[in-house]
């Protein structure tokens, strides 16, 4: 494992790269994608997990922070959807240079699924395969539930807080949250250059079988994966919970496997 | 600013980031400050706290070092099984090892929240190149007056003796929490053993600041109860302590976040320090 700086050298990313397994080296490669703010911190240690579960099948892994998140550079701010994605592409482009693989794959997990899909349909990355797990389908219904719990939060203080674009202690930025809530993960699988995809997910929820059969559409032999264990983005207690169950880390692992 | 990530330990297990002011704006013979994990989060803290601070750190000349112990974020557990406390003081003496070693430090701060406050008071007991600390929700005993804080607002609250009395129908250990006898949420250990644990330090000269929030109202209720907690404690003016009631135990609201971290910076730069 090395853990490293890339990117533009005034504002750098941070990545970590797992290398794969010298027993049994494949000659492919995966960019994890992590979610973002407080769902970021909270799925770290799972992040680092199916990386170290990739590299042991053999994978070339990279794993790495947005701008603004963790300890890559700089600070959420103005047009912050679009660097991310242009994040998503600059990894994409590091894992190739890294590893000699030239066209990885991408596992997605919450917001970092929907950035993967977007950095795929709008940067002309081509993909091997795409791991959705546990998706952010619905950019307004993903809004909508932290501002509930943030508004959960301010209830219970005494004095409220000063006003500012925070949900749950990360920066969502007006111009942010227009491109979040524009957004529906299954009108933007249609068209994107990507040989199989994967749909891994804690439990059946009416919005991944919209997905779904989005995905099928797309990809006829498209994965679906469903633990019946369900992980409670939209519990404000649950929400500083820093575990996801190891079950569902494999079940992503194994879903990359079969793809590539 | 710079930033350079590092690994060190004798596994090569650990991983730090090591955040430093541009040459012009460094300042000699300050110590480093050694951010230390809050409880499973990785070196980032809670909402980036710990990067965040960091920086504005580097740019008051001051450098630290935000580092993963084994087995948490992205560091390794050494291959050698130790108790887990130990192995947390082995990784954080090699935190300072190393600094010594390569980078030419040689006093240190500890800043931790939580579990993480609790680590840097057993490791700055430990190492006398440890001139200071910041405890964020650290040590706290109730004390009298932490009854009437606790329990005064309640006596008007319908819910609160109904809660009350459901729990006096529960096991004896809940009755005991109840009625304040097991108030701890953490370990602390004896008071008073503590207490000569914070006498030693500030003997030692070492500058300790201590800052609790209204999510540690379990254990910690109102301005003035550290010195409650520990009247015996002859502090020399060497500890300063910060209340903020309307915080949560993280600082997931920006204003508090900020109002902290402004806070540590300007007691940073207040204190004169000496070397180890």
């Amino acid at each position: 494992m090395t853990a490293f700086h890339f990117g533009p050298a005034e504002e750098p990313l941070f990545g970590v790269y797992t290398p794969p397994r010298a027993s049994v080296p494949r000659d492919a490669a995966i960019v994890l994608c992590a979610p973002i703010g407080l769902e970021y911190m909270r799925t770290h240690y799972a992040i680092r997990l199916l990386a170290i579960q990739l590299a042991a099948m053999g994978f070339h892994v990279l794993r790495f922070d947005y701008h603004g998140i963790g300890d890559s550079s700089a600070e959420v701010g103005v047009g912050q959807f679009d660097i991310w994605l242009d994040d998503v592409a600059l990894a994409v482009r590091e894992l190739v240079d890294i590893s000699g693989v030239q066209a990885p794959a991408l596992v997605g997990l919450r917001m970092g699924a929907l950035l993967a899909v977007e950095a795929l349909a709008g940067r002309g990355l081509r993909a091997k395969g795409l791991v959705l797990w546990e998706p952010v389908v619905a950019g307004r219904e993903y809004l909508a539930v932290l501002e509930h719990m943030n508004a959960q939060m301010i209830a219970a203080r005494d004095v409220p807080p000063r006003p500012t674009d925070d949900l749950l202690g990360a920066r969502y930025p007006v111009d942010l949250r227009a491109a979040i809530q524009g957004i529906h993960l299954e009108k933007r699988v249609c068209n994107l250059d990507v040989s199989s995809a994967a749909l891994v997910v804690s439990e059946d929820r009416p919005e991944y079988g919209v997905l779904l059969k989005e995905m099928r559409n797309r990809w006829p032999d498209a994965m679906y994966r469903s633990m019946d264990d369900p992980i409670a983005w939209d519990n404000l207690k649950a929400a500083f919970d820093a575990r996801l169950t190891g079950p569902i880390v494999r079940a992503v692992a194994e879903a990359a496997e079969s793809l590539t | 600013m710079k930033e350079r990530i590092y690994e060190f330990g004798p596994e090569l297990n650990l991983i730090g980031i090591l955040t430093e002011p541009e040459a012009a704006d460094a300042r000699t013979g300050l110590p480093v400050v050694l951010m230390l994990n809050a409880g499973l989060l990785h070196r980032i803290g809670p909402h980036r706290m710990s990067v965040e601070l960091a920086r504005r750190l580097a740019a008051r000349g001051i450098s630290s070092l935000r580092f993963d112990i084994g087995g948490r974020g992205d560091s390794d557990s050494a291959s050698q099984a130790e108790s887990d406390e130990s192995a947390v003081l082995a990784d954080i003496k090699d935190a300072m090892d190393y600094l010594e070693r390569r980078h030419d430090f040689h006093s240190f701060v500890l800043l931790g929240l939580c579990t993480g406050a609790d680590n840097a008071h057993s490791a700055a007991l430990r190492d006398s190149r440890v001139v200071g600390a910041v405890f964020l929700d650290g040590h706290g005993y109730w004390t009298r007056r932490s009854y009437i804080e606790h329990y005064l607002p309640r006596v008007w609250r319908a819910r609160a003796w109904l809660n009350f009395l459901r729990r006096c129908l529960a096991p004896s250990r809940q009755v005991l929490e109840e009625i304040g006898v097991e108030r701890q949420r953490r370990p602390f250990g004896p008071r008073l053993e503590v207490q000569r644990e914070i006498q030693t330090l500030v003997d030692r000269n070492a500058q300790l600041l201590y800052v609790y929030t209204g999510g540690a109202s379990s254990y910690f209720n109102y301005a003035g109860q550290f010195n409650d907690m520990f009247r015996g404690l002859d502090a020399l003016g060497n500890i300063e302590v910060l209340y903020y009631p309307n915080a949560d135990h993280t600082y997931t609201f920006a204003g508090d976040r900020e109002l902290l971290l402004a806070r540590v910076v300007d007691w940073f730069g207040s204190r004169v320090w000496n070397a180890s």
